[in-house]
């Protein structure tokens, strides 16, 4: 098993861990905490599909190759830059999983402000106490 | 211009400054934020309508890369027509929300005031700024932030009100959508992985050689996702919870925002799924979510719940067109109609239910019934978002359909019509319980209702107005493609009857002269003007428009209805028809026929106790509506046309009629339907009972002849260049298995004459047995026009002409009747003769001529009709036809006998003649039925310039001396007319000099022992006059249709509730249909 399969199989199996949580505790809270496990397990996904096998954090921290400012006007040189990037894996989905932690961070919060504001009304967790809009 | 990018920068500074506005104010004074928000909207508004006007001036879209980078590295905002309208619409949707709210201040109501201060500005412009951005980005990752923006918002709000089920359904619509959010973000790492890039465009092209099975689950987690986002059955459960759950404004700010925003949103994903032929999976979603929730929605008594289901089913409509627009089948302009027809109309409903507050349809019993413009605006607006003309959801259906009609996909066309029928039954059963009024709603269930038709609860919903406003302008503006010889003076008469609407606070009587004068200005101008109709048979039919239109109106001013909408409403119905019967294309023939369906619905609601013959007619002329489409679209997808000489029978000859052969049989039943032939009759008595008594004379003398203009185009053009032998009937017989469509016709149309005739004698009800009459004689004309020959055609032909004078001279009559007696039923009447003599000269006339005796105009008729069917063949029908002679004697003779002979009712002693106005129409038109049994040859020589060209022959030959010579015999008229009139005349002088001198005889004369009367069935001999032949008849009378079609409304019905348990309520359930949902999806693709 190389090591990509293997982050890409334990991101799968904590989106069904999360999933099965979701789906089958009655409690709101863990139905939260199941959504959180499955968003963590989106994360892994997404950093995994931007990893490449033995390559580095894409960080490139050395000042010679940084010569314009912020990285924006040509590096001093730009095949030296090349080489470097050469080393690191995949920045976008890194990037992606930043916004998304946040994103799922605030869903999260959100859901559990939810989840207070129904216990503070109802004094229960029990989902089945909120069916009273159907049909 | 303004930079696009400021759409999303400045309302996103704005809303994190509001809080700011809001700090410190003292209880009493408030901070400037709703004015802020309003600014920054109104900025919004402004500038992406001005974009909007480049792009259409033919502007090329506007590509803004963030920070200078260019994709694939940078983030890029497109900016074009379709994006500039969508952030139009959505900042128009926000403006709303927040100038109701400000509006609503001066109530005291609560607004924010419990949670410190008010973050609804905040959040309702968050929403904004997600769905402007989800709109203008290319990237998908983008997408998903800014859809999870909006999202965020949204889940924010719904818990910012103060209604505690918000809470709950809040929780539920957030649960089921980050678990949506979570299928997106596996999509797109899936996505990524494979293309190397989070560009749209650039994925797009590199999906096309990726694998399929992972492009296969990827694309089956995005779709997952977006039907999450969307709405789509079966993943609308928590959004319908919500819509009942939060206030009807933040539901429609989401519906402009966000979910207009995610809708494009997947329109723009469509170039991925295209690239891997994802057409009939999207399109399949899409069809079964708009029928399904269509289908839910039909007994949902929970107006909030219905809308919501309203929504999820159009989204679902939209959605199904748009791989066909990926794929070039469909322009992209349609779906935009009906996007743009979607949120205005959604929007101003949800807002009107907001200010109403029933939370039934039954608490809408008489809404607004103090308000009329409101009532007009709402009226409108479920027109609108019921897809009629002329409002843009129509046009946008009109160009999605026939683009499909012409190719492969056509079949997709009849759920998208069923599901449509489905809108109908639910959204016209709302405006039903608006339009009950007054005497229908008993105290008790005035007591019952939760809301006060004086009391609105919330704020006055000011953007209602405007958003009908816009919807119907821009429908309007598509209606200038209806060009044409009559266009010009229809659309004036129109754009009159619009005025008389908004200037109804003016007396009755002065819009009810101006309408007449419209009218007749109308009918100079399309006589004088040379705007003759495009044809014989459009001439034919306008001469019977504008003749009734003229006698209705004069009517009007006589026995003028309660209700002043009449008048402008009546105008708008006339320039339906003056265009129908003038229209050149078939979409002008549609929009026509539409049109005339609702104007002629709103009419008959007008009734004092319409609202439920309305609604039926409504559901009838809706289904006939929609069979009319289907032809129209299957004729206009092989290149044919109605309304002018050629394609159908040299497509028929071809031998590649099948479609054409299906159009026919379409029309065909939507034109008997709506002429209410037996069957589909349910919905007339009560129409025409309940319409206003001078518009049941309208609506039977003309109205009813449209669906006869239809059959004669429709026959014309399967005649023409037939021959004598008639090849091209052969070939649509073969098409059917050997059974002709006409011959089948015909016996509808001749079961029709001989049963409504039955049912006409059997009433109690003067309106109704002329309704039932009424539609029987139809069923003459429809026999005429099936036998398909000359003879035939100029018997109904003929036979509908005489039918207008006779029904608008019967039913003018016992209007005035009616107006002063205050009654319908025929047994509390009796001996008017000597009250309103000429009235009772009226229905002398008009009974001796509908009877078809010598010697008025209808025994020229009857004698032709059952020549024409002697000459071909068809002895049964002509034996039915022949049977219902007779038995129409019975009803003709309850009509005279039991409203002007016998005992003049004690009640009735003060009873004068009828007004004015209703007796100079009468008198107009006893004398055209004079005219017309003293020469028919006139009449048939118009006749004959219709039937000429068809058939290359009239069947009548006209003699010199004005007798009238078919293969049978000949008829002379005037000579028969001049023989009856010297022996009446004999016989009169007769009885009037030599006679017997009469005695005569008070009515109280006679008493009752003292006692008191009982019920009308006991003492009175013209109650229950037919009893014996009720009697005979009872077995033929036991197939009621009227209990087949409720049972058919019960089964419907029974089957949409239990649908509905579909819906749990339960979180988790419905998270249990997501995740199925994408696991039946992705089988679907990977086995398929």
């Amino acid at each position: 098993m190389t090591q990509g399969t293997l982050y890409l199989a334990s991101a799968l199996i904590l989106i069904l861990i999360g999933l099965a949580c979701a789906l089958m505790r009655r409690n709101l809270l863990r139905m939260v905490l199941g959504f959180a496990i499955m968003d963590t397990g989106v994360h892994l996904l997404i950093a995994t599909a931007g990893f490449l096998p033995g390559r580095t954090a894409p960080i490139i921290d050395d000042p010679s190759l940084l010569a314009g400012a912020g990285g924006r006007t040509a590096a001093a040189d730009p095949s030296a830059l090349l080489v470097a990037a050469e080393r690191v894996v995949d920045p976008v989905p890194q990037a992606l999983v930043l916004t998304a932690i946040v994103i799922g961070v605030g869903v999260t919060a959100l859901m559990l402000a939810y989840v207070v504001r129904l216990f503070a009304r109802e004094g229960t967790l029990d989902v089945s106490a909120f069916r009273r809009l159907k049909w | 211009m303004v930079s696009p990018v400021l759409y999303i920068a400045v309302p996103l500074a704005v809303a994190f400054l509001l809080p700011l506005t809001g700090r410190g104010t003292s209880a009493g004074r408030r901070g400037a934020g709703r004015e802020l928000q309003a600014a920054v909207l109104l900025f919004v508004l402004g500038s992406s309508l001005l974009w909007l006007r480049t792009f259409v001036a033919g502007a090329a879209p506007v590509v803004v890369s963030t920070g200078g980078w260019p994709p694939p590295l940078g983030i890029n905002l497109r900016l074009g027509a379709t994006e500039s309208l969508l952030v139009a619409l959505a900042a128009a949707t926000a403006l709303g929300v927040s100038v109701h709210a400000m509006l609503a201040r001066p109530r005291g109501t609560a607004e924010g005031e419990t949670v410190g201060h008010d973050r609804r500005p905040t959040l309702e412009l968050l929403m904004f700024v997600g769905a402007a951005g989800l709109i203008m980005t290319r990237d998908v990752f983008n997408m998903f932030v800014f859809l999870e923006v909006s999202s965020i918002a949204t889940y924010a709000l719904a818990v910012a009100g103060e209604e505690g089920r918000g809470l709950e359904a809040g929780f539920k619509y957030m649960f089921l959508g980050a678990v949506g959010s979570v299928f997106i973000l596996v999509s797109i790492a899936f996505l990524y992985r494979m293309t190397g890039t989070l560009n749209l465009d650039g994925m797009a092209a590199a999906l096309s050689g990726a694998a399929p099975g992972i492009v296969g689950v990827a694309l089956s987690f995005l779709l997952a996702g977006m039907a999450v986002e969307l709405k789509l059955f079966p993943l609308n459960g928590p959004a319908i919870d919500l819509y009942e759950g939060v206030s009807p404004s933040v539901m429609a700010l989401v519906g402009g925002t966000t979910v207009n925003a995610a809708l494009y949103a997947f329109w723009k994903m469509q170039s991925l799924f295209a690239a891997v032929q994802w057409t009939y999976v999207i399109a399949a979603v899409g069809v079964v979510g708009f029928v399904v929730a269509n289908a839910l929605a039909v007994r949902q008594k929970s107006v909030r719940r219905m809308l919501g289901y309203s929504t999820s089913a159009q989204l679902g409509l939209a959605v199904f067109l748009l791989p066909f627009v990926a794929t070039g089948f469909v322009s992209g302009r349609a779906v935009v109609l009906l996007i743009v027809n979607h949120t205005l109309c959604k929007a101003g409903l949800l807002w009107f239910a907001g200010a109403h507050g029933g939370e039934t349809r039954r608490d809408w019993r008489e809404a607004f019934a103090r308000s009329p413009f409101a009532a007009l605006a709402m009226t409108a607006l479920v027109l609108g978002i019921a897809g009629l003309p002329p409002f843009p959801g129509f046009w946008g259906k009109w160009e999605a359909l026939t683009a499909l009609a012409g190719t492969a996909h056509a079949w997709w066309i009849a759920p998208v019509l069923a599901g449509s029928l489905l809108e109908f039954v639910y959204y016209f059963g709302w405006l039903r319980q608006m339009h009950s009024r007054g005497a229908e709603v008993s105290e008790k269930a005035r007591a019952d209702t939760s809301a006060s038709p004086d009391a609105p609860v919330g704020p006055r919903p000011a953007f209602s107005y405007v958003f009908a406003a816009a919807s119907l302008a821009v429908g309007l503006w598509f209606m200038r493609d209806l060009t044409g010889p009559v266009a010009t003076p229809a659309f004036v008469l129109g754009a009159a009857g619009l005025l008389l609407l908004a200037l109804r606070a003016l007396p009755g009587r002065l819009l009810g002269a101006a309408a007449l004068v419209a009218v007749a200005a109308a009918g100079w101008v399309l006589y004088s003007g040379g705007h003759a109709a495009p044809n014989e048979t459009g001439g034919l039919f306008l001469a019977i428009v504008l003749g009734g239109s003229l006698m209705a109106a004069i009517a009007a001013l006589g026995a003028a209805p309660a209700r002043r909408s009449y008048h402008g409403l009546f105008l708008l119905l006339v320039s339906s028809l003056v265009l129908l019967v003038g229209s050149r294309t078939l979409l002008g023939f549609f929009v026509a026929w539409e049109l005339m369906t609702w104007t002629s619905y709103l009419l008959v609601a007008e009734g004092r106790r319409a609202s439920r013959g309305a609604y039926i007619y409504m559901l009838f002329s809706g289904a006939a509506g929609f069979l009319v489409f289907g032809g129209l679209l299957l004729l206009e997808g092989a290149g044919l046309t109605l309304l002018g000489a050629g394609g159908m029978a040299a497509s028929l000859a071809a031998g590649t009629g099948t479609a054409v052969a299906w159009a026919a049989v379409l029309l065909g039943a939507g034109f008997a339907v709506k002429a209410a032939s037996a069957g589909f009759h349910v919905w007339a008595p009560d129409a025409y009972s309940e319409a206003p008594d001078v518009f049941s004379a309208f609506l039977s003398g003309v109205v009813s002849k449209m669906p006869v203009f239809g059959l004669v185009l429709l026959g014309a053009r399967l005649v023409e260049g037939a021959g004598p032998a008639g090849e091209l009937l052969a070939s649509l017989r073969a098409t059917f298995g050997g059974v002709d469509p006409a011959y089948v016709l015909a016996w509808v149309g001749g079961v029709t004459a001989l049963g409504m005739t039955i049912l006409a004698a059997l009433q109690e009800d003067a309106k109704r047995l002329l309704a039932y009459s009424s539609v029987g004689q139809i069923g003459y004309v429809v026999v005429g026009l099936a036998m398909l020959t000359p003879l035939g055609w100029s018997a109904a032909l003929y036979h509908t002409v005489n039918h207008l004078l006779i029904k608008l001279l019967l039913f003018l009559a016992v209007a005035g009747v009616i107006h002063r007696t205050g009654t319908r039923n025929m047994h509390e009447m009796g001996g008017l003769i000597k009250k309103m003599p000429a009235s009772y000269i009226s229905v002398l006339i008009g009974i001796i001529a509908l009877s078809g005796v010598p010697p008025l105009s209808g025994f020229a008729g009857k004698w032709l009709v059952y020549s024409a069917l002697i000459e071909k063949g068809w002895y049964f029908i002509a034996g039915v036809t022949m049977f219902a002679s007779p038995v129409a004697f019975l009803y003709l003779f309850r009509l005279i006998h039991n409203i002007f002979l016998g005992q003049l009712k004690p009640e009735h002693r003060e009873v004068r003649e009828a007004p004015l106005a209703l007796l100079i129409p009468q008198g107009a038109l006893v004398l055209a039925i004079m005219g017309l049994s003293m020469f028919p040859d006139a009449l048939l020589k118009a006749v004959a310039g219709i039937t000429g060209p068809v058939f290359g022959a009239t069947g009548v030959s006209l003699l010199a001396d004005g007798s009238l010579s078919v293969s049978l015999g000949y008829l002379n008229a005037f000579g028969v007319m001049s023989m009856v009139m010297a022996l009446f005349a004999l016989f009169f002088a007769f009885i009037l000099f030599v006679g017997p001198k009469t005695k005569k005889v008070k009515q109280l004369d006679m008493v009752y022992s003292a006692e008191l009367p009982p019920g009308p069935s006991e003492i009175h001999y013209s109650y229950d006059f037919y009893r014996p032949y009720k009697r005979a008849f009872a077995p033929l009378l036991r197939v009621s249709f009227v209990s087949g079609w409720g049972r058919v409304a019960r089964a419907a019905a029974a089957v949409a509730d239990a649908g509905r348990r579909f819906y749990s309520g339960d979180a988790q359930v419905y998270l249990v249909y997501a995740v199925a949902f994408l696991v039946v999806v992705a089988l679907v693709r990977v086995v398929f």
